[in-house]
């Protein structure tokens, strides 16, 4: 085999491993983001873009703050202390009771009321 | 050769009973949902990104509750040799609760992207069917929330009897 041809298949064989690592790069990608949506991951990645704003995600770590600290006696200013925490965040939540109202998806809110006479 | 007749009728059956089971809507609704088809679609994807914001905001305050909160409060209490099996017990409850949320919200975000991808212009029927779907879904999601609110109420008042306890 002479020199010309050796160069050849080296050439060929370039061609090959790219095409070939291309492949199996768009294969393993695309099981990849199967999977992703497959498992509802996709649905709670705060970092999908355009799913919650930077502000949003600072807000959201904001509120993470409260704590109890697990050392220390147990005594009745610490259980104070520790209802009080309690009461902000559980506050929080009580402000976003209504996030998962039925009223979002009722017939009224999406306009397709009909006469009472048909129903 | 007898399970063959058997098996079609079976098939029939089973399949009016799903055709019965879906709500027939009347015409004019039909029109409606085909005539505001772009806006209802509109309105449905704002619900998605509101939900999603939601679910940040909430899942932040149960992780903090679960981990912040009631678990520190029963390692201190362990390592006062107060153990109480109440707020263990009301830790191990509402973390599955909490996971029972994330899980619902992921059926329920499923179910309204799939609604979302009907063509409401074409398919009103079915794209009312696949709303009932969504609505039993949201539902669930709304249920766990309901009930991780009670899990933090009874866990408030166990907190409560354990400070009274200690002042005797």
């Amino acid at each position: 085999m002479n020199d010309g041809e050796k160069r050849g298949h080296g050439g060929r064989n370039l061609i090959i491993l790219g095409i070939g690592a291309t492949v199996i790069a768009v294969i393993s990608t695309a099981v990849s983001l199967n999977i992703y949506r497959k498992t509802g991951d996709i649905y709670l990645d705060r970092s999908r873009p355009g799913f919650i704003t930077e502000g949003e995600k600072h807000n959201a770590e904001d509120d993470q703050k409260e704590t109890f600290p697990s050392d220390g006696e147990v005594t009745k200013s610490a259980i104070d202390e520790y209802l009080n925490e309690l009461k902000i965040v559980t506050k929080r939540i009580n402000d976003s009771s209504q996030a998962f109202s039925p009223d979002a998806l009722s017939d009224e809110t999406l306009g397709i009321t009909t006469s009472p006479s048909e129903d | 050769m007898r399970k063959i007749p058997f098996a079609i009728a079976t098939v029939l059956v089973a399949s009016a009973v799903n055709t019965a089971s879906a709500t027939d809507i009347s015409d004019e609704k039909k029109g409606q949902i085909s005539t505001n088809c772009s806006s209802i679609q509109f309105q449905l994807k704002n619900l998605q990104r509101d939900d999603s914001r939601n679910r940040v905001h909430l899942g932040a305050q149960y992780e903090s509750i679960a981990t912040n909160l009631m678990m520190n409060l029963n390692v201190r209490l362990a390592k006062n040799n107060l153990a109480n099996g109440d707020l263990a017990a009301q830790q191990t409850t509402f973390i599955s609760e909490r996971n029972r949320f994330k899980d619902d919200f992921i059926g329920y975000q499923q179910e309204l992207e799939s609604l979302i991808k009907i063509n409401c212009q074409e398919r009103p029927q079915d794209f009312y069917n696949q709303l009932e779907v969504v609505r039993a879904k949201r539902a669930d999601v709304q249920s766990s929330m309901n009930r991780l609110e009670e899990i933090l109420a009874k866990h408030r008042n166990s907190v409560l009897s354990l400070q009274e306890d200690l002042t005797k």
